[in-house]
């Protein structure tokens, strides 16, 4: 079976239906088996409205249409944890997906140890640190931390790419090391420019990464990330490591233990 | 001394563009990017052009470098680049080049 690959981070420049189609249509030129176009809440922008819950669900209905796996996500871009426990507990349950930014100490300290926060997005800064505590909540737990190439792209020197690079190369390296599950997307906002997935391959490989490693950051991580979160939403899992199984899979799993 | 092996990169430009001024471009790419020595590696030349669609022979590795710039720049000077396919011969990059049609990608 051929792997199934995702940009997990697709953002749109606004949130109107005629473009979505067109999004979608470029996402599937890019050979991509899924994505995600993601909401965000920042400082400025702090609550999720009615047209863009619309929009998403249009867009999943598109998406279907041309055979594509749709993914609701939910970015957080905020400086104080009481702000995002706030969101948490309004939104968790409406998105497949839900994203911190790692943005100071206090913001990754949190997430690491939040269930409600499957991904950690890594913040090409200085401030973007994780200690020994962090990396064992985020392994034990099963979070991704997340690479976008958006960063990279706004860079406004030479200089200023250099010095990223260098944080990504060196955070990459601590995440392959500490056997922590990494993702990789675009983050860009108009997909005409969204890199197809064996550009990314090749990009991160001259960073220093495994290739094994980009792929299934690519594909497998993510597609298990979304089934078990899809799962959560539905209440077939009850809590981490019970599953509540269909007729079929019952049947199957009682075969086999038979 | 064994022959280097080649990559031929089909790719689509969206805008209008003479080779000489593209081929520029992508070398000035390169080289901010990875240097001259990188550009030892990548060598850009444009085999075969129709309409949009462009032809470019490069090494293994160039193939990596110019795949690093796209992810990196999101095209050569602000031009949106796409590959289409890559392929190990040139008679099949043709023959792919070809059967494409340019208006398929300009929707």
């Amino acid at each position: 079976m051929t792997k199934q690959y995702y940009d997990l981070y697709v953002r749109v420049p606004e949130f109107d239906m005629n473009i979505c189609e067109e999004v979608v249509r470029l996402i599937k030129q890019k050979r991509y088996s899924g994505f995600s176009i993601a909401i965000q809440i920042n400082p400025s922008f702090t609550r999720v409205t009615r047209s863009q819950m619309n929009f998403l669900e249009y867009c999943a209905k598109v998406a279907e249409h041309y055979g594509l796996d749709f993914v609701k996500r939910l970015d957080i871009r905020l400086k104080r944890v009481g702000a995002i426990k706030r969101f948490l507990q309004r939104y968790r349950r409406k998105f497949e997906v839900v994203s911190v930014l790692g943005l100071n100490r206090e913001v990754i300290s949190f997430s690491s140890r939040d269930n409600r926060i499957d991904i950690i997005t890594f913040y090409p800064s200085k401030n973007f640190k994780l200690l020994k505590g962090d990396i064992e909540y985020i392994r034990n737990s099963g979070k991704h931390v997340e690479f976008l190439i958006n960063y990279l792209r706004e860079c406004k020197s030479n200089e200023q790419l250099a010095y990223r690079l260098g944080l990504y190369r060196k955070n990459l390296e601590l995440i392959e090391r500490k056997k922590i599950i990494p993702t990789f997307s675009s983050g860009i906002i108009y997909p005409e420019f969204i890199p197809d997935f064996l550009s990314v391959i090749d990009f991160y490989e001259m960073l220093g990464v495994k290739r094994e490693t980009i792929i299934r950051g690519l594909s497998d991580y993510i597609k298990a990330l979304i089934d078990k979160n899809r799962k959560k939403i539905m209440g077939k899992m009850v809590s981490p490591g019970v599953e509540v199984l269909d007729d079929e899979r019952e049947k199957k799993i009682c075969d086999n233990l038979s | 001394m064994m022959r280097e092996r080649k990559r031929y990169v089909i790719i689509y430009l969206k805008d209008e563009i003479d080779e000489e001024t593209f081929r520029k471009d992508l070398i000035d790419e390169t080289i901010n990017f990875v240097g001259v020595k990188g550009l030892s590696f990548f060598l850009p030349r444009i085999v075969f052009r129709k309409d949009n669609i462009f032809v470019i022979r490069t090494t293994v590795e160039g193939l990596k470098i110019f795949r690093s710039i796209l992810v990196l720049k999101g095209g050569v000077k602000g031009r949106s680049v796409r590959i289409i396919k890559v392929t190990g011969s040139l008679k099949k990059a043709k023959a792919v080049s070809e059967s494409l049609n340019p208006s398929m990608f300009s929707k």
